[in-house]
């Protein structure tokens, strides 16, 4: 009874978070049973009452009293799913940028066990990727290439998926954004079997507002090294 | 004249601000020791410049002014370091508090009623 948690966290995402969950697949190849896990980390608007409205009973709603950043509140999910025996894990954006059907493909090499990690790379087919977000994606991936010695084609991907095994051992810390390239460390570190598959990338008005600017890129930089000199 | 009247200035007020500190039981006995040591030094090596000729002799750079800038930035560094680390330490925390109340509070999202096949019209009233 191979079981699936699908990690969604949520930040002020009220307007569209019912539509992300609604366009869910309703089941994934090789998966028997899907629990949604939507983190609502510490919004302001109405996204956790959007969520238990979604009237789909595959979703949990956590919820973070104040906001923590993405890392935290992906970290909450995850706390979750090994809580729960989770067979597999798949992080997915509540800002409706990835297409639904990317998350069978993320599966697939885990269900498969021919991989530990999964990273959904968006720069593999970019298409439709605006140049800028492109340039500042390979920007992050060399920054990551650099503090943590591994290289991959898109190490800020939201879509990401992991087996039992790799969920046990990756351990997060960092709390904000940075906490991709931090997964990407997590997987050299434990010396996950790695693989990348192309997933589309939905780019809508609402969603390059939501997602990273280029100028968080020095924000990253900063955290990360700071981190790397940090660690305990 | 003006660099000692305000330094000496700087370190009156620092001082106050250690001791206040240190009574109101906001700092162990050891910080306030080395707070009260480091801002009395400043008031008062400005008067005796000498004295920090001889460090500076002592750690090997060639006069008291550059000695007490070497140390001031490594100190600083330092403290920014202590600060950092206890700022990532308070933050850890932070979030392991909220995660934990996150995971006590789990709600399962209540299912939507199934929807209801369509009722067949009313039957036209008998003649």
């Amino acid at each position: 009874m191979p079981s699936l948690f699908l990690i969604i966290p949520a930040f002020n995402e009220a307007r569209v978070i019912r539509d992300t969950l609604r366009n869910l697949p309703p089941r994934v190849a090789g998966i028997d049973s899907m629990t949604v896990v939507v983190v609502d980390d510490g919004s302001s608007d109405a996204t956790a009452e959007e969520v238990l409205a979604s009237g789909d009973g595959r979703v949990v709603l956590l919820r973070h009293a104040i906001n923590r950043g993405l890392g935290g509140a992906l970290g909450t999910g995850l706390a979750y799913a090994r809580q729960h025996g989770a067979d597999y894990v798949v992080t997915y954006d509540a800002d409706g940028q990835h297409a639904p059907e990317d998350i069978g493909n993320v599966v697939a090499p885990l269900v498969a066990g021919e991989a530990d990690a999964v990273i959904g790379s968006r720069l593999l087919q970019p298409k439709g990727m605006p140049w800028y977000r492109v340039v500042g994606n390979w920007g992050l991936n060399l920054i990551t290439f650099f503090i943590f010695g591994m290289w991959t084609t898109d190490s800020q991907s939201g879509l990401r998926g992991f087996a039992h095994a790799a969920l046990q051992r990756i351990d997060i810390r960092m709390d904000r954004m940075e906490v991709s390239s931090e997964f990407i460390k997590e997987i050299r570190r434990n010396r996950l079997r790695y693989r990348e598959v192309p997933i589309q990338a939905i780019y809508s008005d609402y969603s390059l507002a939501k997602g990273q600017r280029n100028v968080n890129g020095f924000n990253i930089l900063i955290r990360l090294v700071l981190h790397r000199l940090m660690e305990d | 004249m003006a660099i000692k009247l305000l330094s000496v200035l700087f370190a009156l007020i620092a001082i106050r601000r250690v001791v206040v500190r240190y009574r109101r039981g906001g700092a162990l006995t050891v910080e306030f020791v080395m707070w009260f040591l480091i801002f009395s030094g400043i008031g008062i090596v400005v008067f005796i410049p000498k004295v920090t000729d001889r460090f500076a002799h002592w750690i090997g750079v060639s006069s008291g002014f550059n000695a007490l800038t070497f140390v001031a930035i490594a100190g600083l560094l330092y403290a920014v370091y202590r600060l950092l680390s206890r700022v990532q330490t308070v933050e850890r925390d932070v979030t392991r508090l909220v995660r934990s109340q996150a995971l006590m509070t789990a709600t399962r999202v209540p299912p939507a009623p199934p929807e209801l096949p369509p009722t067949s019209p009313p039957a036209p009233p008998a003649k």
